[in-house]
């Protein structure tokens, strides 16, 4: 399910990584969240449409800068 | 000048004005009232009103202080209650000594209300007030709330609910009668960011006390909550505010106040604040 959404995104032109919280989709952005540009109200409904078709209500964005891989990142 | 009852009747819904008059009706009926108070819009509201329709003598308002209670929000119950001349008792509740409420069951609410009511009644007998009496409103029999049953195994009556008021029609009342509630967010239990099977400890509920008021100190205002998923603190944000927070640079301002709590990470929910969130996360209830 993961692999499949993270799919998902980078086709809709969202490059990103996801790991899952207790059933929250985190996501972070391939060239790390402190550099991509503000992610506007039409970005962020498609992002949660995308999620809603895989299973996710709940999706956040990683805001912690430089981050290494993900530790639970199933690719 | 036009009086009071003039002025409320030209901005207020009638059918408030009528749920009101129900509501110290049925206050008078009680004869005496021990209110468990939060500080928050409905059981602010309802120790004013119980205050007024029953004079001081014969009501007092209750708070359950622990820390699953911000200092800031019993603090603010404290102020108010000293403002609007309502009878105030503190007392420590010690839920998270409960071995049931702490292991964070999907109706953790209803050991944390047992304990509050398992000491509310004895202070009732105590004082001889006839009535012991929560806030709950019209509304929040449409939500998932175990901590109800609780109140009805112990025999609490809900006078808003009684009445029919509903969360809205209180924060219009809240506001003709001169309470600061009247726009306050909903203030749940610290308890209410931990998912659900993560145990609920002393040094969790501190971490999201501080994160939140770290965040609040960043200015940000309205609805606020930081859910706790272990070294990752979720932050939820009102809609209206996450386009400012994602612009470049505000994303880390976040991070370093959670961080300053103690969480190694952070991410900022794309939907935004919703009431119950972890309720829908665990399927316990709709989105």
């Amino acid at each position: 399910m993961i692999s499949e959404f993270e799919e998902a995104l980078r086709g809709a032109g969202f490059p990103c990584r996801v790991e899952v919280r207790e059933k929250v989709a985190v996501i972070a952005w391939d060239e790390g969240a402190d550099r991509r540009p503000a992610m506007p109200r039409e970005s962020r409904d498609r992002i949660l449409g995308i999620a809603r078709d895989h299973g996710f209500t709940h999706v956040a964005l990683e805001l912690t800068p430089q981050r290494a891989p993900l530790p639970g990142h199933h690719p | 000048m036009p009086s009071f009852r003039v002025m409320m009747q030209t901005f207020m819904p009638g059918a408030a004005l009528v749920k009101e008059q129900d509501l110290v009706d049925r206050l008078r009926a009680c004869g005496s009232v021990l209110i468990g108070f939060s500080g928050g819009v409905d059981s602010s509201y309802l120790a004013l009103m119980a205050r007024k329709a029953l004079g001081r003598r014969s009501m007092l308002a209750v708070l359950g202080r622990s820390p699953s209670v911000p200092d800031e929000q019993w603090r603010h119950a404290d102020r108010l209650a000293g403002a609007h001349d309502i009878p105030l008792r503190i007392v420590e509740t010690g839920e998270v000594a409960d071995s049931r409420y702490a292991a964070n069951p999907v109706n953790r609410c209803y050991y944390c209300k047992s304990v509050l009511w398992t000491t509310l009644f004895p202070l009732a007998r105590e004082a001889g007030l006839a009535v012991v009496a929560d806030g709950s409103n019209a509304d929040d029999a449409n939500e998932y709330r175990p901590g109800a049953r609780a109140a009805a195994e112990a025999g609490v009556r809900s006078p808003l609910a009684e009445a029919g008021l509903t969360k809205e029609e209180i924060r219009v009342l809240s506001r003709a009668h001169g309470l600061s509630t009247w726009s306050q967010p909903s203030s749940p239990c610290l308890a209410s960011r931990i998912p659900y099977g993560m145990p609920v400890t002393m040094e969790r509920l501190g971490q999201v006390e501080r994160a939140e008021s770290a965040l609040r100190d960043l200015g940000i205002t309205g609805n606020l909550r930081v859910r706790h998923h272990g070294d990752l603190a979720r932050i939820e944000l009102d809609p209206d505010l996450l386009d400012s927070w994602l612009l470049p640079g505000n994303g880390e301002r976040l991070a370093r106040a959670v961080g300053s709590a103690g969480f190694a990470r952070a991410c900022l929910d794309l939907r935004g604040f919703r009431s119950g969130s972890l309720n829908v996360l665990e399927g316990v209830s709709a989105e």
